[in-house]
């Protein structure tokens, strides 16, 4: 199974990618997906998703490719977007697809939180005439440490 | 000329260009020094935790600096934001 990674520069509808991707699947009994939105809090207006070109499909692969090894998949989907989004536009939608739902349940989880904390990603806020990169949380890494035992 | 790129926070510091290294720059500890001292705020995000530095799109460990030369595509990150 090869896990499907695309980055992507303009908008796009989830509930279209997950179909398609559903469409594929042959053996699956449980599909799970996870859709990630820009939040609108803080008055923000703008989000704005930097990636490196190559480089970043690569580590976001090896991430996919993890989670196959350790859970029973038939498919994986990752799209993310980068550039400009306004609040309630899509950032990314990850599904997971396998035969027993436990399996996709925990793979989506999986791929979630490590694109969290190590897919190469660089987000700036804008509020009005401000602009600030976003740090990484500590949630975050907590969130991936779950995973490590 | 070496193609140097800059991403995250390192974007306020450079857009990125292509740069012929200086001589005596042979490795990736050598580039990182030299730009601290060349490179108006570099020092300053290059101490950041989280800061890394790749070379044709493959990570270097600090600790264990790679040749560069010319060819090389450099790129330096600041921490990821994650997706």
């Amino acid at each position: 199974m090869t896990p499907i990674v695309e980055i992507c520069d303009q908008p796009f509808d989830p509930e279209t990618r997950l179909a398609d991707f559903r469409d594929q699947l042959r053996h699956s009994g449980g599909l799970v997906s996870f859709t990630g939105i820009v939040r609108g809090e803080d008055g923000i207006e703008a989000l704005e998703l930097s990636h490196f070109d190559g480089f970043t499909q690569a580590q976001i692969l090896e991430i996919a490719n993890r989670a196959t090894k350790r859970w029973p998949l038939e498919g994986i989907l990752i799209v993310h977007r980068v550039g400009k989004m306004v609040p309630n536009e899509p950032i990314v939608l990850v599904a997971a697809a396998s035969k027993h739902r436990r399996e996709a349940f925990e793979a989506a989880d999986f791929l979630m939180d490590y694109l969290k904390s190590e897919a190469p990603f660089w987000k700036k806020q804008y509020a009005g005439k401000d602009s600030a990169w976003i740090e990484p949380s500590s949630r975050d890494e907590l969130d991936k440490k779950r995973w490590e035992i | 000329m070496a193609h140097f790129i800059f991403f995250g926070r390192f974007t306020d510091v450079s857009a990125g260009k292509a740069i012929a290294l200086p001589e005596g720059v042979t490795n990736t500890q050598e580039v990182a020094d030299w730009l601290c001292i060349a490179l108006d705020g570099f020092k300053s995000e290059w101490q950041r935790p989280g800061a890394r530095m790749a070379v044709n799109k493959e990570l270097v460990i600090e600790s264990a600096p790679v040749s560069v030369d010319d060819d090389d595509e450099i790129a330096f990150m600041s921490a990821l934001s994650g997706g």
